[in-house]
């Protein structure tokens, strides 16, 4: 096929046009030239081995703002917090100005605490509420993680569809999700069954529906990371005990379980150390008016600063009780964190 | 040949379908009731029955309500003072509070333990090891009651109700996505960054230019995981940001019933309202849903 061959008649004033564009061109191109020649001559590429300076100049402009952040947010923080606790917030009006005194009290906002810890039937029971609420995540959330996390990693019927479920409450937000199920445990289900109102009645019927919400709820990020942990055993070890004629329960208690191990470790260590933090979603529920039968710690601490962030007197009481928490969760992981180092095998693959 | 179905499958897989069904059922009972009048729900707050739609028809009313999206524009409303005066804030102010707020600090949260496993994972130094100690001693040490210290320490440094405040507070390096591109840098070969040096790169346009276009998958998972929970998130930006009330805010005390919510439908209103904040949430998690499973790995934290 032949092509048709295009040319463009260029008029006189374009004829111009041209030469002046190409005289500017060579005009700047002269220049830069110049400017070569004028500046000193460019180093020879860089070696990594001989800029050690400037390595270490990237390296702290780099660590620089986060090790600031961490100061301040982390750091000073905690020492602000330590320092809370020995306090006590008091506040006087006179002629229409409210004016704040501060004052040392030694460990009186600990005693309070330690008193309420063992004394205050309601403490006991946040106590106890807390350590129900991580029994149930331990021993049915992590075990149902682990297992789902298996199927999902053996590529059983259905994986995909699961893990956008499983994943789904975790990319949903609780104020949504708790509304809904409020309702559906309010009205939608009494209608359907003719039943009480599922949060209503006796406390115990009230705190095992909202423990429950957590175990639904609370597979998504820890069932990705198991089954991305799994995803990492060789196929060729899973192909040998295959042919070797072990089952697909043989295959998870004796390699999937201790080859992913590192990675549940981490979630249970995680775990135990939000024991006193973990609200279990008590103030999504009940807002500030739960009853002391479903609260937890986690939730009484937030409660506590949440109604009274308007003042600072209530502050050094919540600080004296979360470093006598601190106090009594650090060894507690310690101690776990030791016992289940021991249980590694300590695989490299 | 067709793969054989093991007892642990059949169990496991009723299990999961159990699971999904309660989570399917929820969202769909909630999108179906959100186009409900407030009568009908009332008369039903299941689906549709008989009895409703007589009851209903009796008055002329229709169940389908779609108006309560619309209505919740205007009904789910925030309540906030300045300087003595009392503001209305909307939902579609709410909105662009939680747009600049979930960007912002996902952004930073996700830059900061990037940047830091970067240098500490390539770069030699000493050092390494105590930000590595430091990660892992944050993550097994638990601090219990912090919170009103950090709300002085923000009210001093003027971060308290302010956006780049908490996009400040966020950019933290601590946590679990340090590991995460940590362990993703260490596996990286440094021949690319040693050629470009060769080639005349500095630093920066080593990490800028090779490093980061090489985690980038990663990145862009932890940017949208922290943004999803940035936008998810009420608790912060209620006790942080009063003034800046975001849409999980909003949702949160429509949800406790205010004297706007019984004028605007109830319920079936409320609904409606959670399922527009869920909405772009569902959309980026339904684009994005391969990347979300598949990139995210944690190790052991022996250290």
């Amino acid at each position: 096929m032949k092509h048709r061959k295009f040319k463009k008649e260029e008029t006189a004033a374009g004829k111009l046009f041209s030469r002046v564009f190409r005289k500017i061109g060579d005009a700047f191109y002269s220049l830069s030239v110049a400017v070569h020649n004028i500046l000193p001559k460019r180093k020879k590429p860089r070696n990594p081995k001989m800029s050690k300076v400037g390595e270490k100049v990237f390296y702290w402009a780099i660590l620089v703002i986060p090790l600031i952040q961490f100061a301040i947010m982390y750091v000073a923080v905690n020492i602000n917090s330590f320092l809370f606790a020995f306090q006590k917030y008091s506040y006087k009006e006179a002629a229409g100005t409210i004016t704040e005194t501060v004052e040392w009290v030694g460990f009186e906002n600990f005693s309070k605490f330690i008193t309420e810890i063992f004394g205050d039937s309601d403490m006991i029971l946040r106590l106890k509420n807390s350590f129900i609420v991580y029994g149930v995540h331990l021993f049915i959330g992590t075990v149902f993680a682990i297992l789902f996390a298996y199927y999902c990693y053996k590529g059983f019927r259905g994986t995909g569809f699961f893990r956008v479920t499983l994943m789904m409450p975790s990319i949903i937000s609780s104020v949504i999700l708790i509304l809904i199920y409020k309702y559906v445990c309010e009205l939608a289900l009494p209608a359907l069954f003719g039943i009480d109102p599922l949060l209503q009645g006796s406390d115990k019927k009230v705190f095992a529906v909202v423990v429950a919400y957590g175990v639904i709820m609370g597979f998504g990020s820890s069932v990705l990371m198991y089954s991305n942990a799994m995803s990492r055993i060789p196929d060729s070890l899973v192909e040998y005990a295959r042919l070797e004629g072990c089952s697909a329960i043989r295959e998870f208690f004796s390699i999937t379980l201790p080859l992913s191990y590192p990675t549940i470790e981490t979630f249970l260590i995680i775990g135990i150390s939000a024991i006193f933090t973990d609200q279990a979603n008590v103030f999504t529920f009940f807002d500030v008016g739960a009853s002391t039968a479903v609260q937890t710690i986690g939730y009484y601490l937030y409660n506590v600063v949440y109604t009274t962030r308007g003042s600072m007197d209530r502050f050094p009481y919540a600080a004296a009780a979360g470093l006598t928490l601190t106090a009594v969760t650090i060894p507690v992981v310690m101690i776990a964190r030791f016992f289940l180092d021991k249980l590694d095998k300590g695989v490299e693959f | 040949m067709k793969k054989k179905i093991g007892p642990l499958e059949i169990v496991l897989g009723l299990v999961l379908l159990f699971h999904a069904f309660l989570l399917i059922g929820l969202i769909f009972w909630a999108l179906f009731n959100s186009f409900k009048s407030a009568d009908a729900f009332a008369m039903d707050p299941l689906f549709l029955s008989k009895r409703m739609l007589d009851g209903l028809a009796t008055v002329g009313e229709p169940w389908f309500y779609p108006q309560n999206y619309a209505n919740a524009f205007k009904g789910v409303i925030q309540y906030i003072k300045i300087d003595g005066v009392r503001y209305k804030v909307y939902l579609p102010e709410m909105f662009w509070n939680s747009i600049l707020y979930s960007v912002g600090c996902a952004f930073f949260a996700t830059l900061t333990p990037c940047l830091v496993a970067y240098v500490t994972s390539k770069y030699k130094s000493r050092f390494n090891a105590v930000v590595y100690g430091i990660v892992i001693f944050v993550m097994v040490t638990p601090v219990v009651g912090s919170l009103p210290s950090q709300i002085q320490m923000a009210k001093r440094l003027g971060f308290f109700d302010s956006q780049v405040g908490l996009w400040f507070m966020s950019a933290t390096f601590l946590g679990t996505y340090y590991l995460v591109f940590y362990g993703i840098f260490k596996g990286l070969s440094w021949e690319y960054a040693e050629a470009a040096f060769i080639d005349g790169a500095s630093h920066f346009k080593v990490l800028v230019n090779v490093m980061l276009p090489l985690v980038r998958s990663t990145f862009f998972v932890v940017m949208l995981l922290n943004f999803i929970g940035f936008w998810n998130d009420y608790q912060r930006p209620l006790i942080f940001l009063p003034n800046h009330p975001t849409a999980a805010i909003g949702i949160y005390f429509s949800s406790r019933g205010g004297v706007e919510n019984s004028l605007f439908g109830g319920v079936p209103l409320q609904l409606a309202g959670g399922i527009l904040m869920l909405t772009p949430i569902l959309v980026i998690f339904i684009v994005f849903r391969e990347k979300f499973v598949g990139n995210l790995t944690v190790g052991g934290i022996k250290g």
